[in-house]
């Protein structure tokens, strides 16, 4: 019994602490935002909190503490007040699905759901670290030096705050990511209450599998990739003169920096994300060239702070060390090899739907709407997506089917975070065009 | 009320069967049961193998007998995680024990020829159960 009230009280405190105030939304939209999209935003704006706080915990545990309780407080506070009129929330069927989903996740993983090879051997070390009371300066005597930490800070963080301090309660901070990032999106399409509840049971059933929650750090990717696609396309349509205004950028920094944060492959992703930005013409070159600081910022803080913290800048240990040998990686580029990694990429397409799926639509696409912004974005996304799976296995040291035995699908599956929105979108015009009158009046 | 659930019937009947099918196929009744009825370290033993691969069944026995430091060795010859994530996790692993010559070794073949195989005659052995052993150093 008592297990599972603090796992209900647990819900509470996620759900009430990553909340943002309407008026702070308001200031990053310039219009009224609803209680999903806030508490999207909150979970964003947390994280980011959570990661800089992370650089005092156990050097000065009492500021650590104090800013977090203040920040937690506030939210906690207008989370009660703004909300406290539940009559007056939309999309309430909506908001229940939601929570019931997140509660019954939560048992699933109270139950036990078993730690994959990579969460025993790296994560969960790193998260114990932190759980014995050591600052992110002692990573440097945990496995893999070279691996970013903040999945494993936010494990930890999550499992420290609840009454029981079970392991697995850090790990719901993930499942709640993950359905953040889906019903936001969901909700971002502005549907009628009887759609949106079908589009969230599609998608959630499309993508849910409960060894998500392993302690593998892909779902993080993939849930903050659909959120910035969310963002992305939301300021997209609403574009003014080209330019998309400096604090809506600096939202799309908080997203990209804690992509760079979670796995060495984010940073590769927000390098592909840019490139694909700068093909879109309707957004200005200044927009661009802001963007582009932000970029180089985000790159230059992840080196600089690497090396204060004396972890390692390079790219998976034991994998890619003869990366710079010419001799070595002449050698890689067989005939063989490729034909290995055409092969596992067409079969991880199979076992992922959305990817499989948006891929049909991008090419469909670019037949009938060659000089669509959106297309030519998508198209470049996926060529650079291609490459770097590519170049990820062609590259590698180790044994080339056991890495892509072992690591192409989960690769495939954070990729697939980049299309979920044109997987929804091609979702809804499906439906609409079924025409259940039912569903849609 | 009635006009409520009047107007809201295809949106309550849709999320009940959803949520049902959520449950049904995810034998979630079940699995509260357990929150409700076995100990957490006990559920998340019997996730795992007893004595094979990371044996976190085993360590999850030997948790509840001996206090162990979270600087206990473990050597898996199994190409397998050690399980000592699981040794320092919980409350347990902060009871530190004066006794710091406990060594855990799973899945140890006597037959098999192991890399850096150790010599179990030279240490005690506290507990056994198949491949699995806790030993003491004489």
């Amino acid at each position: 019994m008592k297990e599972i009230l603090t796992i209900l009280l647990h819900i509470f405190l996620i759900v009430s602490t990553c909340y943002c105030p309407n008026k702070i939304g308001f200031f990053f939209f310039n219009e009224k935002i609803n209680l999903l999209k806030r508490i999207e935003l909150g979970l964003i704006f947390n994280f980011f909190l959570i990661f800089c706080l992370s650089f005092l915990y156990s050097i000065n545990n009492l500021i650590f503490y104090s800013l977090y309780i203040i920040f937690a407080s506030v939210n906690i506070f207008f989370f009660i007040t703004e909300n406290f009129n539940f009559k007056k929330i939309d999309n309430k069927f909506f908001l229940i699905f939601f929570l019931s989903i997140f509660l019954l996740i939560n048992i699933i993983l109270s139950d036990g759901i078993p730690l994959g090879w990579d969460a025993q051997n790296f994560w969960i070390i790193k998260k114990q670290i932190f759980s014995d009371g050591k600052s992110v300066f002692d990573l440097i005597d945990g496995p893999h030096i070279d691996y970013p930490y903040l999945g494993s800070f936010l494990w930890f963080f999550y499992s420290k705050i609840s009454i029981l301090e079970y392991e697995y309660f850090g790990r719901s901070i993930y499942i709640y990511l993950y359905l953040v990032s889906i019903f936001s999106l969901v909700n971002s399409f502005k549907l009628k209450e009887n759609l949106s509840l079908t589009l969230a049971a599609i998608i959630f059933y499309v993508t849910y599998k409960s060894n998500l929650f392993n302690g593998y750090q892909e779902i993080l990717i993939f849930s903050l990739l659909v959120i910035l696609m969310n963002n992305f396309y939301y300021f997209l349509n609403k574009l003014k003169k080209g330019s998309i205004q400096n604090k809506q950028l600096l939202l799309f920094f908080f997203i990209l920096h804690l992509l760079s944060w979670i796995k060495a492959e984010g940073l590769f992703l927000v390098i592909v994300f840019f490139i694909s930005f700068t093909a879109i013409q309707k957004i200005n070159l200044k927009t661009k060239v802001n963007f582009l600081f932000i970029i180089v910022f985000i790159i230059f803080l992840k080196i600089s702070l690497f090396n204060f913290l004396g972890l390692e800048n390079t790219i998976q240990r034991g994998s890619y060390d003869n990366i710079m040998k010419f001799s070595s990686l002449i050698e890689k580029f067989s005939i063989d090899r490729i034909f290995l990694i055409i092969q596992y990429f067409l079969y991880g397409l199979f076992e992922n739907i959305i990817f499989l799926i948006s891929i049909i639509i991008i090419i469909l696409k670019f037949f009938f709407e060659k000089n669509s912004d959106y297309t030519k974005f998508n198209l470049i996304l996926l060529f650079f997506l291609s490459g770097l799976y590519s170049a990820a296995f062609i590259l590698t040291d180790i044994n080339q089917e056991f890495h892509l035995y072992t690591a192409g699908n989960r690769l495939i599956f954070q990729f697939s975070g980049f299309f979920l929105y044109i997987f929804a979108d091609q979702i809804i015009k499906i439906l609409a065009r079924i025409n259940l009158k039912k569903l849609t009046s | 009320m009635l006009i409520f659930l009047k107007k809201n019937f295809f949106k309550l009947f849709f999320l009940f069967i959803i949520i049902l099918i959520f449950i049904v196929q995810n034998d979630i009744l079940r699995k509260t049961f357990f929150v409700f009825n076995r100990e957490y370290h006990d559920r998340i033993a019997k996730k795992y193998d007893f004595c094979d691969n990371e044996s976190i069944g085993f360590i999850n026995f030997l948790k509840k007998k001996y206090f162990f430091k979270n600087n206990t060795e473990i050597i898996n010859y199994k190409k397998a995680p050690s399980g000592k994530w699981f040794l320092n996790e919980g409350p347990q692993s902060k009871l530190v024990s004066n006794i710091n010559s406990y060594l855990i070794v799973l899945n140890y073949d006597n037959n098999k020829k192991q890399k850096n195989k150790i010599n179990l005659t030279n240490y005690i052995i506290l507990e056994k159960y198949k491949d699995c052993f806790l030993l003491k150093t004489k």
